[in-house]
Parts: C-alpha cells; structure tokens; sequence
C-alpha cells in the first residue's frame, strides 16, 4: 500500500470557496476543462443569493451542502459522493466515521482526485484534501487563506476550524453532457433560487427575498459590518464570473441571443457591486472594521435596490429560455 | 516596492486632489486590485486615516484634510520604552512573546538605520495584542494560587463582574483562552483573554480540583478542546534541554523530547531560540524547517 501521497492542486479564483474548491479538484481530476466563470454558471453555484436577518458571513454556507453539492456536481456530469456530519452533540461512532471518512479520502487520492472539504484549517471555509501521509497520520491540505497550511491530523478531520462539521466530497467519475443541457438545467436552478424561500433555516431567505432582507438590514441599520463586506465580496465576485461565463456562452450558442443580455445584466450587477466594495470593503474578522456611515449605507441600499432590478429582469430573460 | 511607499503615493495623490482608486493604484503599482484594497484598508484601520470614498468623483478623498501620515521618527523616549517592551515580552517564555519582542527589537534597529520597512509595518492581530498584558498578570496570579476579579464581556456582549480562581491557560485557533472556576456559574467555563476588560488580583487563595479540571477537559466542552495537538520528537543536546519549555512536552530517551504543539510556524519560531535541534518527526516538519533554512540560506547567498 502506498504510504505517502501529494497531488497538485490550485484552487479557482472565486470567492465563493466551496467553488473555488470543487473547481481545483475537477481540474486536477482532468473533470471540466472550462474556466471557474463557466463552472459557476453551468454547476448553478453561482445564483444563490443568501442573506440571513442580519446579515451574517455565515449566510453564503447556509445551505443543504449534500443535496447541493452533488446537484452542483451532477449538472456538469459529474457523479460524486457527498457527506456530512455535524459533530454537535458529540458522535459516539466518531472514530468509526472518521476512519470510514479515511478510507474514502484515501482511495480518492491514490486515483489522483483531491477531495472537497469543510474547513481543512482554522478557517471556516471550504478547502482540499491533495494528500496524505499514513506514517505522519495526515492530510495535506489546501485553503483558501494559506500558502503552505499546516496538514490535518487524521483524528482533527472535522474539528479543524471549531464549527465542527465532518463534510467531505469525492469526484466519482464523468460523463459527456451536452453544453445545452447544462445550461438548461443551470438555468432552471438558477430560477428556483431566485424565486424559492429559503428551506434551511427561517432567518435566511434567497434570491428575491435574499436581497430584500439585505436592503431592510441597511434601512434599519440592524446588520453585521463584517458580514455585508463579506457577502459584498462574495456574491460580486459571483456575479461577475456570472457575467463573464455567460459572455463566453454566447460562442457555444451564437443563435441564443439573449444570452448576451443576461451577461450585460449580470455584469452591471457585477459593477454596482464593485463600487460597493469600495465603499465597504472587506477587511479580516481580526482587522476591526470602521462604522459605516450613515451616507455609506444609504449609498449601499440604493445600489442593492438597482442590483435586485437589474438581476429581476436577467431573471424574466432566463425564465423564456 | 514596499506598501510604505504605496501608502505614500496614495497620501500624495489625495491630497493633489487626484482622488484615486483601487484600479488606478493597482495599474500605477502593477499590484492585484486586492492588495490595492488591502492598502486602502491599512490607510484606514490601522493608519486612522480619515479617508473616505467619493462616488462624484469615482476616488478616494480624506474627509478631514488635517490627518497626516504618521512619521517615521521615533524619539528617544520612544525608543527606550520600545525597547523595554521588548525586553519584557521576551520573558514571557511563550512564542507570541518572543515575536512581539522581535518585531519590537526590528523596529528600533530599522528605524535608528533611517530606513524604511521593507516589508511594511507589522501586522499583529489585535486580540493577541491586547491578551498580552493580562496574559502578563494572569500568570503572575496562577503561579500565586489567588482568586481574580475580571470584567469580562461575553460573546453576546454582557458585561459582568465575575470571581475566578485560575487554572490554565490555553491558545487555540490563534486566540488566548483561560480555564478557571467562575464563582458566579459555580462551574469551570473558558475565558477568551481579549474579551477581559479589567482585573484585580485579590489576596484569597483556593485549591484546584484538579480531577473536575480533567472531567471538564475531556466531557464538559469536547467541541473547543476537541482539536488534537501535533506531536513532534525533537534531538536536542542534554545540555540545551529547556527547563520551562512553552509547549507540553516530555522527555522520552536522552536526548529526544516529545513536544505537542498547535502551530508549526509558531513551533519553528521556538525551535530556532534553541541552541541546536534535529528534527526527528513528523516528516512534513523536518520538510517546513528544511524550507525554512533554504529561505534563510538564499537571503544570505
């Protein structure tokens, strides 16, 4: 049995690191030989637009992980595995799920394929596995906010960043999908998250309504400074890889017109939330961010309010394809 | 090119009333439109400067023209109470220590060669900084075995007074935690140090229970404390054995000691105030002390 193993991994350029992680590991798996802006369109990753009551960071991962996940996955014609514990209150079979969770990770490595992760470090975001190594008993890992992190302990898999969730994804194997039906099914999920409540947890809501309670925190001024930087940083960079995947969707279907108008629409979107940013920027939970003025969040508010117009009519487009 | 010297192109176009902005920052300085933000964002949080962004005129601009830049001359007074700080925090035993006395001991040496900081000033995260004088007083006070009373504001942002007898500290996910018996919840709770807005050392001793310590380590709270330690086997000559090393260790043949540790490159940083060291396990930090050195070697060729 082969004792050590490292794979090379580079995660995509997006904020939004469930994708950013997905997308390293299809690529270094030789699953999808498209940009990170085209993944976000046609896996659907890059509709939802999630904003709990007030405004939490947390609202961009409040989502059923496995069921999206695999259904993110699946658009691209990718079967995969997905699973996830939440190691609260403790798990009594925690050893067995963890060498169970190895078992799986390890098989996945050793066929060249990093495996997606909750948390691989203190951070909570989404990561890779790229390796292992059974004599040091750990993982080699990749994250978003590190170089060279240190690796995780085989028994830290699931407690690395204190919201301990065991949450692992393993690319299984490809199938050839036509771009059409992608885009379809894409599209179709890009309308439900849009127009549909937000099913898991009832302080968060989505699309539509996801962008009402946002400009409702502003007015009311009930919100969390980090969380609008980071949702601010989050969904624009969604939108603007929205807008550029649809840009580069109009060679595959040069018939489809419209396509060009929901990238314009999107990469409106796309500046408004660049200037946004530059009145919030994003700074680190460790770097305390400076109130936001009173003229700032009027700025905020009147620009979401434009962004939800802009978006509503990409949606009536979508909604005839 | 250093952010010092972005920071001051930034500072002079705004005052000529040039109103930049991330793009043009990042175009001028052939630099990510993300460190450009992060310049913006040093300018602001940890400069204090009042600097604001103009929609009219698509820049920034400082809302009250009187800030200046803070200047790079340190006074004598200056120099000497940095001085002594950093002589205080390298005796604190404990890594953090050391590095806060590193950069204090950079400061002052890059300064007095009139020069600026190539790799712009140092960045410390805010609650390290603010647990190390309490870090300070706390130890004093569980070395005495006495009762402390704290101010302490809870992650909801309740303030209370609370009598605690102290048992340990902890350093997890890159904060400073404390273990004590809080008189007020009759239970061990964890404290995070940041969070302590004052103390007072009283003259009431107690005892530890040591064996509800255990059970509260292993039961009480397994999600904080659930995150394993890694384990290192170190050579180092008996000679240089540490009397007080910062980190849980034992001593497991002559000259191997087995420490446990959070963070490689605190735990690096350690290693390197030793006289001499070999690394005997884990692989994966034989390889992060390797490159380390490699680092070190290619400066100096």
């Amino acid at each position: 049995m082969q004792t050590r193993k490292e794979i090379a991994v580079e995660m995509g350029p997006c904020w939004q690191t469930y994708v950013s992680s997905a997308f390293g590991a299809l690529r270094a798996a030789h699953y999808w030989e498209y940009d990170a802006s085209l993944f976000m369109v046609l896996s659907g990753r890059g509709f939802p637009l999630i904003v709990e009551e007030r405004c939490c960071a947390s609202s961009v991962t409040v989502y059923e992980w496995n069921e999206e996940h695999f259904r993110a996955l699946d658009r691209i014609g990718v079967f995969s595995e997905t699973n996830t514990t939440i190691l609260h209150p403790p798990v009594h079979s925690l050893k067995n799920l963890q060498e169970h969770a190895k078992k799986r990770i390890i098989e996945s490595l050793l066929q060249e394929k990093p495996v997606v992760i909750w948390s691989p470090t203190s951070i909570c975001e989404f990561g890779l596995i790229r390796g292992f190594d059974l004599e040091d008993g750990v993982y080699f890992v990749t994250s978003i906010d590190q170089k060279n992190p240190d690796p995780l302990l085989f028994e830290n898999l699931g407690f690395a960043s204190g919201v301990n969730i065991l949450h692992y994804q393993i690319l299984h194997s490809v199938q050839s999908i036509p771009m059409e039906t992608m885009l379809q099914s894409s599209l179709e999920y890009a309308q439900k998250s849009w127009n549909q409540e937000c099913s898991s947890h009832p302080r968060y809501r989505k699309g539509e309504r996801g962008y009402d309670t946002w400009i409702k925190a502003l007015k009311t001024s009930q919100f969390d400074s980090f969380g609008v930087r980071y949702l601010l940083a989050v969904y624009g960079d969604n939108r603007l890889h929205l807008a550029s995947g649809f840009r580069q969707l109009q060679d595959f279907f040069p018939k489809r017109k419209t396509l060009k108008n929901i990238a314009d629409l999107y990469q409106q979107v796309a500046d408004l939330f660049a200037k946004m940013r530059e009145i919030a920027p994003f700074s680190p939970p460790s770097i305390p961010s400076a109130l936001l003025s009173s003229e700032a969040i009027q700025q905020l508010h009147t620009a979401l309010e434009e962004c939800k117009i802009l978006e509503s009519k990409a949606m009536q487009i979508i909604s005839i394809q | 090119m250093s952010n010092l010297h972005r920071i001051q192109w930034i500072d002079k176009e705004i005052r000529a009333q040039r109103y930049p902005n991330c793009h043009e920052i990042s175009s001028h300085f052939e630099i990510s439109y993300r460190q450009a933000s992060r310049d913006i964002e040093y300018l602001r949080y940890s400069l204090q400067a009042p600097i604001a962004y103009s929609q009219e005129n698509q820049g920034y601009y400082y809302e009250d023209s009187a800030f200046v830049l803070p200047a790079l001359y340190l006074s004598d007074e200056e120099k000497n109470l940095l001085s002594f700080l950093a002589e205080k925090y390298s005796t604190l035993h404990h890594p953090q220590g050391h590095r806060i006395a590193e950069i204090f001991d950079r400061l002052i040496i890059e300064r007095e060669k009139k020069k600026a900081i190539s790799k712009g000033p140092p960045i410390i995260s805010l609650p390290q900084l603010q647990s190390i004088p309490c870090y300070h007083h706390i130890r004093e006070a569980i070395q005495k075995n006495v009762k402390i009373e704290i101010e302490y504001t809870n992650k909801n942002q309740e303030r209370r007074i609370r009598l605690v007898h102290l048992y340990q500290f902890l350093e997890k996910y890159n904060y400073f935690y404390l273990i004590a018996w809080c008189e007020l919840k009759n239970a061990l709770r964890i404290f995070r140090l940041d969070r302590i807005q004052s103390m007072k050392t009283t003259s009431d001793g107690f005892t530890k229970d040591n064996a509800q310590l255990q059970i509260y380590l292993h039961e009480e709270d397994p999600h904080f404390l659930a995150l394993k330690p890694y384990t290192a086997n170190i050579k180092i000559s008996q000679e240089s054995i540490p009397s007080n090393p910062p980190y849980e260790c034992v001593q497991i043949s002559q000259d191997i000691v087995q420490f446990q540790f959070y963070d490689s490159e605190k735990f690096i940083q350690y290693l390197l105030t030793l006289p001499s060291f070999q690394v005997q396990s884990p692989k994966w930090l034989k390889e992060k002390v390797r490159e380390r050195f490699h680092t070190y070697w290619k400066l100096h060729e």
